[in-house]
């Protein structure tokens, strides 16, 4: 197959691996570990057997292809092994079927020791017939050298396989002592993590973690570099950037997937709208894909936390969608082991939402949609900005610090009535020269200079809340405002349930109860 | 050497095993052994071990069992091992040949299949090729290592119902009886005892087991376990100011487990953190506390119901007592301390539950017949996990 010049988001296994070795962030160590460790296993040595945990769009898929490329790349170990990488669009019912697999990856990439005229020798043949056949084909094939099998998704795998098959193929890992598993899984599921299970303490797992925000910089500057586009490599360095790459990040939940998307067609990183919507635009096929697979009422549930505003209660969600207490606490379970949802406890009852909060705006459910992911990237631009843009303090603020303006206006007047004068010309300021986002972060961020007390900082809210009315802008920045107000009143973190887990981030970030 | 927690070690890593083997390969000079330990302590290298070095006048073949789900695949393949083994031997392999005959087998491109329809032929099978092995093995004598011994059972059990499961067993015992000579090594991840039970419930009275010699693979000595942890530490190129304390606080803390020392190295080494006793100590604290659970300890609690469906309230009270007692607790006041949780004051089940425990290595009794925790990570973990600490 010809390998692309570019990097694919959704098949890197089809890139060229030498641009997939430029773009590597952020798992160096844990790549040369993994050959380390494979390479430990050639000439009777040690087999390690090495399992890669993460959710989808974290970069397995390549981490894959860059174990196998180096391995086929070393002098030192390339002729000592032999590497099995398993279609992903395949399972195996059985053993047999399985070692089939192994041995028709092998034969596209080692055809003189892997015959295709051994194949058609078990033709005919049952089961328990041709399993041993095969063992002993595959056997005489490696020739002594290691074989390497890639897994992908070994949880849909094992499932497929069955325990009967996962029995066969753990005892031929034992028995032959040939072989090293490198697997990838979205999640630790039952077949490796219970005590009962045949793989159980099999696999040396490692969690595959999302880029931090100095890894996303890094990942967006060597994305420039492979491009040979200058102005979006400039512009990745620049300080107007910093904000955007934050944004996007924050968005993005560190998922190389998702920031891959965002700078597919960047030519600068200024404005974070274009390159988040081309992502979600993207991402909106294969979220619909995944979700076809899905039984339908779990589809329902999940289309209902999409639209939702907030995390549900179980109560809430199962008498929107009709169904019994039971049932959907039994769905929302089975989801949430699939990682597609995540819960929160809020006394004795459970709150759901989306785990992957992109699938929010990719599925386009939310009528608003567009209105509040404005809101929500020009909320976010302004709260990751150490300082307003100067033209923004000069006509928003008119040359003060923001939060000293809503300082003063709070404490002007005991009176909340003559507060809604001065909120009106800087809401409307603000609204003239795009200002909205600096301002609501301002009224997240000044809460704690504000010196009220609990009845006026009430007042204070349902005043911003009343002119945020008309002011979709604001949408995202009112959310964090009042779940501020509620933790500080409150000193409970529960208070903040009203909100997304990603939107709870920010706010635990910057504040602290009381 | 490199830290590698669940995989297949090479032969010669496996160490701090030497004894253990020695006094194996001992009692085998006089009767077949099951061995018994808690998952992951290291059964299956200590077999390979056995395996791959085996003392003159001894050839060992290692099968793992799990694989058949049928008595007829498991006494072909104990047909095809000593065919291996008796294969130099002419007039041998003749008598092998006839008895597969007998039995009324096929061969089909090397495949080996019992007739079907006939019921019990795979105990002609077994019978004869045992009789066999025992009547033609002269100079070296032959033992299988019978790995996961139990998942086969389990497997037959569930294919073919319980009845063969436990005629295999008997079968088992009788050729042992029957031939002095004839010689097994049974291992397995889940408790023999555990199947057995289940079986017991069908009505199954043998004692199948009672005539083997019930050897505990125990975690490795302080001393084997501080080698090991050296020479991991070594491997891994992890840096060190202090080797041979950072190696004692390694073995202290994985409780002497060769599974947990692979693992805190592991850490250690994916963490880029320099190796001290403070960084074991604190590796430690975070696996046990990992909402990941990355030791599986978990399972711990989890297995709980299912492995004590009638008692498992009283089970994880007796554990709650003895894990907050610092040492180990006598049984009047476990009694007493269970009283004071739950309405219960029978002395005789609390025995019992004790028994069980014990079988499941959670608990071990001292010198004073007190019990006390079985592994101190254990009970290090189950303290944390209860909030008991």
């Amino acid at each position: 197959m010809t390998r692309a010049r570019r990097v694919s988001a959704f098949v890197p296994e089809r890139c060229d691996p030498e641009l997939l070795e430029q773009i590597l962030v952020g798992r160096e160590e844990l790549l040369d570990d993994a050959v380390a460790r494979i390479a430990d296993g050639l000439d009777g040595g040690s087999k390690h057997n090495l399992l890669y945990v993460g959710p989808s769009g974290i970069g397995k898929t390549m981490f894959q292809s860059l174990v196998a490329h180096r391995l086929h790349e070393s002098k030192r170990l390339g002729a000592r092994l032999c590497l099995a990488r398993l279609n992903e669009a395949e399972v195996s019912t059985s053993f047999l079927d399985f070692l089939l697999r192994v041995y028709r990856a092998l034969r596209s990439s080692y055809a003189e020791s892997f015959q295709g005229s051994r194949l058609e020798s078990l033709h005919g043949l049952a089961e328990e017939q041709a399993q041993p056949v095969l063992e002993e084909a595959l056997l005489k094939g490696l020739a002594g050298r290691l074989l390497v099998v890639q897994i992908e998704d070994l949880e849909g795998n094992f499932k497929a396989l069955g325990s009967k098959g996962q029995n066969r193929l753990r005892a031929f890992l034992q028995e032959r002592a040939t072989t090293t598993l490198l697997a990838t899984t979205p999640r630790l599921f039952e077949g490796i993590s219970s005590r009962e299970a045949p793989f159980f303490g099999f696999f040396q797992v490692e969690h595959l973690q999302p880029l931090s925000l100095e890894q996303t910089r890094e990942f967006m500057d060597r994305l420039a570099h492979i491009r040979h586009n200058e102005p979006l490599l400039r512009s990745v360095q620049n300080e107007s950037s910093q904000a955007t790459l934050a944004t996007l990040h924050h968005l993005c939940g560190g998922m190389p997937r998702s920031l891959l998307l965002c700078a597919a067609t960047a030519s600068s990183f200024e404005e974070a709208r274009p390159l988040f919507s081309f992502c979600v635009n993207a991402l909106t096929p294969y979220y619909r894909e995944r979700l076809a697979d899905l039984a339908f009422q779990k589809r329902r549930i999940l289309a209902l936390l999409a639209r939702a505003e907030a995390p549900v209660p179980v109560k809430h969600l199962a008498r929107e969608l009709f169904m019994t207490h039971q049932t959907a606490t039994a769905l929302l379970k089975t989801l949430r082991e699939a990682a597609w949802v995540e819960s929160s406890a809020r006394g004795r009852e459970s709150l759901y939402e989306l785990a992957d909060p992109m699938m929010r705006y990719a599925l386009g459910l939310v009528d608003e949609r567009e209105e509040h992911m404005d809101s929500t990237l020009d909320f976010l631009q302004a709260w990751f900005r150490s300082d307003p843009a100067p033209a923004i303090v000069t006509d928003v603020w008119q040359d003060q610090r923001p939060e000293e303006v809503l300082a003063a206006i709070a404490s002007s007047s005991s009176d909340p009535s003559q507060w809604a004068s001065a909120c009106r010309q800087i809401l409307s300021r603000a609204e003239r020269h795009a200002g909205l986002g600096s301002l609501g972060k301002a009224l997240v961020t000044s809460l704690g200079g504000l010196g009220l007390v609990p009845e006026l900082l009430n007042a204070w809210r349902d005043l911003w809340l009343e002119l945020g009315q008309s002011q979709p802008g604001l949408w995202q920045a009112l959310r964090l405002f009042v779940a501020a107000i509620s933790w500080n009143e409150n000193a409970d973190e529960q208070a903040l349930l009203g909100l997304f887990a990603h939107e709870r981030s920010l706010l635990r970030a910057v504040r602290e109860p009381g | 050497m490199r830290a590698n927690p669940g995989g297949i070690l090479k032969v010669d890593e496996v160490l701090g095993r030497d004894a253990l083997i020695a006094g194996l390969w001992e009692t085998l000079e006089g009767q077949s052994v099951v061995m018994t330990a808690e998952r992951r302590i290291g059964k299956t290298s200590v077999i390979r071990k056995m395996q791959a070095e085996p003392p003159k006048g001894w050839i060992a073949v290692l099968q793992d069992l799990e694989q058949y789900h049928s008595a007829e695949e498991f006494a072909i393949s104990v047909y095809k091992a000593v065919a291996d083994y008796l294969s130099p031997r002419t007039k041998a392999v003749q008598v092998l040949r006839k008895l597969w005959e007998e039995v009324g087998g096929s061969e089909l491109a090397g495949v080996l299949k019992l007739p079907s329809g006939q019921e019990g032929s795979w105990k002609s099978l077994l019978r004869k090729t045992v009789e066999s092995l025992v009547a033609h093995q002269v100079e070296s004598r032959l033992v299988f290592f019978w790995d996961e011994m139990p998942y086969m059972l389990d497997n037959i059990g569930k294919s073919q119902g319980q009845e063969v499961a436990m005629q295999l067993l008997d079968l088992l015992r009788a050729l042992r009886q029957t031939h002095p000579g004839f010689r097994m090594v049974l291992t397995g991840s889940i408790g023999l005892h555990h199947v057995l039970a289940e079986l017991k419930q069908q009505d199954y009275r043998s004692e199948p087991l009672n005539d083997l010699a019930q050897i505990e693979v125990s975690p490795l000595a302080q001393g084997d376990a501080e080698a090991l942890a050296r020479e991991l530490l070594l491997g891994e190129g992890i840096p060190t100011a202090d080797l041979e304390a950072t190696a004692a606080t390694l073995a202290q803390e994985g409780d002497n487990f060769p599974f947990y020392i692979h693992n805190i190295v592991r850490s250690l080494k994916r963490s880029n953190r320099s190796a001290s006793p403070e960084s074991v100590v604190e590796c430690v604290q975070e696996q046990l506390v990992d909402p990941h659970d990355p030791w599986e300890l978990g399972h711990f609690r989890e297995r709980i119901p299912s492995y004590y469906p009638e008692q498992h309230a009283l089970v994880s009270k007796v554990l709650d007592a003895v894990a907050a007692e610092g040492g180990h607790l006598d049984l009047s006041s476990l009694l007493a301390a269970i009283k004071a949780q739950m309405p219960f004051d029978d002395r005789d089940e609390l025995i019992a539950c004790l028994r069980l425990l014990e079988r499941d290595h959670y608990l071990r009794r001292d010198k004073q017949g007190r019990y006390g925790f079985r592994f101190a990570l254990i009970q290090r973990w189950w303290r944390l996990d209860r909030g008991l600490a």
